[in-house]
């Protein structure tokens, strides 16, 4: 629970101070936009649109700081039933911008029956573009560069998504601690992604962990549960 | 002409304060900026015209205060609170002392701008109504009593937890009608959602 409250207090204190700037930022763009539409000049739409994208990126920085912060805030966040595939199919685009450059493969193995779960969208791409970037820098090096995401339906309900690298694994001491705040192996980093992986994970009934696998890599595992299509509104 | 467009700025934030008045200018309302809800009372005449922009979160008076105070010294222009934290009970607190509307830190131009041509036009009515306020009733029939439950609760700014406990089902059912709740009445957050309840609740 301490960990809870620890980075409970410092995504407040962050929403708060950081949600100031980011307001007058938006504000001062949108304002030039519309200045810039009554604009004449040769490269104005040029311009407008380039503010106009700032500003929407001000904005989901925004959204960002809302959806860590109402979760902190009330340990509950605001949940959508969502497409398990959609959102690793978006938070794979994230993920991999540059992952061609260093020449990593990657498959997905998703099962059709792990399709519906109820979540706070924001956050498990969150979680999901960690765990992906994580294994992408694992593999920097290693001549075999094999990325695989895959889901399956449990039968307890829920499923299990797993990010599986070919790396060079980890050392038995950091795995121990692996969750724990302010542990990192990397030379530049906090050591809070994975901490922040399991709280949100925990908040939303699930579990995190990881495996060695015996072939060489890891696999890190969490599971969310499934919403049972009857569960779901008619109308969607 | 003007006075109908004139629009009072009131955050002790001076960045936000001067992007407010930036952005309102270039969309053509005349602007005055404030430090405090108590330098905006000093200033005060008894016939304002225009309508009031203020943050809830400000030292000395809180925008809570300065809504009661508006109402005490009998000001009938609108106000539109901004909150940097979009805590529940506090954006219903606002909207029972007579806020017209209330929107998160940052916030798109349009959602603000939309805020205070509604709220100036609402000075022109006795009765007024939210251009959206049909839309919203709409969506709100769509919702089974249960939903409706849950959204009430919600907006009273309870948690999930709670909602279950009162209503005699699993914390896990309400986050499937909260979920259900936020796609049928098309609401991008939750205070949106209880910006929209609020809206059509004030007018009735």
């Amino acid at each position: 629970m301490a960990r809870f409250t620890a980075l409970g207090e410092m995504a407040s204190t962050l929403a708060h101070e950081i949600n100031q700037p980011l307001t007058a930022i938006t504000n001062y763009l949108k304002g030039s936009r519309r200045l810039l539409e009554k604009s004449t000049e040769e490269n104005a739409p040029m311009l407008r649109e380039a503010v106009e994208k700032a500003a929407e990126q001000a904005l989901r920085a925004g959204d960002v700081i809302r959806h860590l912060r109402d979760f902190v805030a009330r340990g509950e966040s605001e949940r959508q039933v969502e497409r398990l595939p959609t959102l690793i199919e978006e938070a794979s685009s994230l993920a991999l911008v540059g992952a061609r450059e260093v020449d990593v493969r990657v498959s997905y193995k998703l099962d059709p029956a792990a399709e519906l779960v109820l979540t706070d969208r924001i956050q498990i791409q969150q979680v999901l573009l960690n765990l992906m970037r994580n294994a992408i820098e694992a593999m920097q090096g290693v001549p075999r560069r094999e990325l695989q995401v895959m889901t399956v339906a449990r039968d307890d309900g829920m499923a299990e998504v797993s990010v599986i690298d070919t790396g060079t694994g980890l050392a038995p001491e950091v795995s121990a601690q692996l969750f724990q705040p302010f542990v990192t192996t990397k030379k530049q980093g906090m050591g809070v992604g994975l901490s922040i992986c399991r709280t949100i994970v925990e908040s939303h009934g699930g579990h995190i962990w990881a495996e060695a696998i015996p072939t060489g890599g890891t696999a890190f595992r969490f599971t969310l549960r499934i919403v049972e299509k009857e569960e779901v509104a008619n109308d969607r | 002409m003007t006075g109908n467009h004139l629009v009072h700025v009131v955050d002790d934030d001076v960045d936000v304060r001067k992007s407010l008045g930036f952005l309102l200018a270039t969309a053509d309302f005349a602007v005055r900026l404030y430090e405090s809800a108590t330098a905006f009372l000093a200033m005060a005449t008894s016939h304002l015209d225009g309508c009031i922009v203020t943050d809830v979160r400000m030292p000395g008076i809180d925008g809570i205060e300065f809504l009661r105070q508006l109402r005490t010294r009998g000001h009938t222009l609108p106000v539109i609170v901004m909150t940097g934290h979009a805590d529940v009970a506090l954006a219903v607190q606002a909207m029972k002392e007579g806020a017209a509307d209330f929107i998160e830190k940052p916030f798109d131009d349009e959602v603000l701008i939309e805020a205070i041509r509604s709220a100036l036009d609402s000075r022109n009515r006795t009765e007024a109504t939210h251009p959206q306020s049909a839309e919203i009733r709409g969506r709100l029939a769509a919702l089974s009593e249960r939903e409706r439950q849950v959204l009430d609760g919600l907006v009273s700014g309870l948690p999930n937890k709670t909602i279950a406990y009162d209503l005699g089902i699993s914390p896990r059912t309400v986050e499937i009608h909260r979920a259900n709740v936020m796609s049928k009445m098309a609401a991008s957050s939750l205070s949106h959602l209880v910006r929209m309840a609020l809206v059509v609740e004030s007018k009735r």
